[in-house]
């Protein structure tokens, strides 16, 4: 107990010897040499400290940099996906648009959505296989269009898919009309795939540009679906009839989707 | 197995890598292939089931696909096991041979049952554009077909 008291006391007697020393200019110069010579010594051990320190601020920018990246990648990946996504939903939206446009301007007839499964296996026969068969409502004879136009028509059913045979296909013919002057004539395909307008009667003046559409005569096809624009017209004043080469008005190179109207079947003539 | 695979394929597939509207016949390549390795017989069963593969998948005439195919196998499986051995180019020069008379025999067929067909422009747009493209993708085909031939038959031939 004596012993600490005594400690105490001669603290206390320091701390006031020290108070009492350090305001003396001498103590000061003591302290500024101290220091001068501690100085280097603070800077050498500051280095590696102001390391430690930076190296402790870059594991946490390690790490909080990893999660921001990982963020990013996954906000990356997203937009990736919509990249692909949007254009097909704009494609998809453009298709519906034009569908609805159809049904607007030929509300009487009803179809079937089908999607193209591949094109003809032979180089000599233009046709196509869609993913709609009898089980759909498909059946043979069926006209097959794009909001575009005329696509062709179903010559053989499967209770899941069909072949159409195309309007390029040089067997294949439609009775048709030019929508200007209501001239008749009949539109064949060809090899090159282009389509060929014949026995158009010479009174009629047909100019490049003009508009062919199906006329329903015969009964294979309806009324009023856009076969092709003429771009080449052929007459001679010595010949009973002319013709026109046509484009088509489907790309059939860039078919996807397609509609099988299935409440008009060809006439049959007996 | 392998013959469908390849009609499906020349559906699906090949008419994106058209050239001037013509694709090449994966399915008749194969018939060609089979035929230079193992002769007549083996090619006319090959034309046979890659023709019913073909036809299946086309709106032409049933039989078309099979008829063409078999003239193409015997034609180049009477020549081909015989003179494999003598040049590596064999396939290169009877591949346009078979192709034309495969291509020839499929519109003959086609015209016969009352298709119409202009020759000129069946023999300018499809016949000899086919030929060409059937060539160069032998040159892919063959190779492939050789490779599996050697390890059914066990007998490593040269070329």
């Amino acid at each position: 107990m004596l012993n600490r008291l005594f400690s105490l006391f001669l603290l206390a007697l320091a701390a006031g010897a020290i108070l009492l020393v350090a305001r003396a200019p001498q103590a000061q110069f003591v302290e500024t040499l101290l220091f001068e010579a501690l100085s280097p010594v603070e800077t050498l051990v500051a280095g590696p400290s102001s390391s430690v320190d930076s190296i402790g601020q870059t594991l946490t920018s390690i790490a909080t940099l990893r999660a921001e990246n990982q963020r990013l990648r996954a906000q990356v990946d997203q937009l990736s996906q919509e990249a692909v996504l949007v254009p097909e939903l704009q494609r998809q939206n453009a298709e519906l648009r034009a569908e609805l446009g159809f049904h607007q301007q030929s509300p009487q007839y009803q179809w079937v959505n089908a999607h193209l499964l591949g094109y003809d296996s032979s180089n000599l026969v233009q046709s196509i296989i869609i993913d709609r068969g009898t089980t759909s409502g498909v059946a043979n004879g069926m006209t097959v269009i794009t909001p575009r136009g005329l696509v062709g028509q179903v010559i053989e059913v499967t209770p899941a898919t069909a072949k159409v045979l195309l309007i390029t296909d040089v067997s294949s013919s439609a009775e048709a009309l030019i929508q200007s002057n209501r001239a008749k004539g009949v539109v064949n395909g060809s090899r090159t795939g282009t389509l060929t307008m014949l026995y158009i009667p010479q009174q009629f003046k047909v100019k490049t540009g003009d508009r062919v559409i199906t006329s329903g005569l015969g009964g294979i096809f309806p009324p009023g679906f856009w076969i092709g624009t003429v771009t080449d017209v052929r007459q001679n004043d010595v010949d009973l009839f002319q013709s026109a080469r046509l484009e088509p008005a489907v790309d059939f190179g860039r078919l996807e989707d397609v509609m099988v109207i299935t409440n008009h079947l060809p006439v049959k003539l007996q | 197995m392998v013959l469908f695979l390849a009609a499906v394929l020349q559906s699906s597939f090949l008419p994106h890598l058209s050239v001037l509207g013509v694709k090449a016949d994966l399915v008749l390549l194969l018939v060609i292939a089979w035929s230079i390795r193992r002769g007549v017989e083996p090619g006319l069963v090959w034309a046979v089931l890659g023709g019913t593969a073909a036809d299946a998948l086309s709106a032409g005439p049933f039989g078309m696909s099979i008829l063409a195919f078999g003239a193409a196998a015997v034609l180049v499986g009477i020549f081909g096991p015989g003179m494999r051995k003598a040049s590596v180019l064999l396939p290169l020069v009877l591949t346009p041979l078979a192709s034309i008379i495969a291509t020839l025999v499929a519109a003959l067929v086609l015209a016969i049952l009352g298709r119409p067909i202009s020759w000129p422009v069946t023999v300018a747009l499809v016949v000899l554009p086919a030929a060409v493209l059937n060539s160069v993708v032998m040159l892919l085909v063959y190779p492939l077909v050789s490779f599996v031939d050697q390890h059914l038959s066990g007998i490593e031939w040269p070329g």
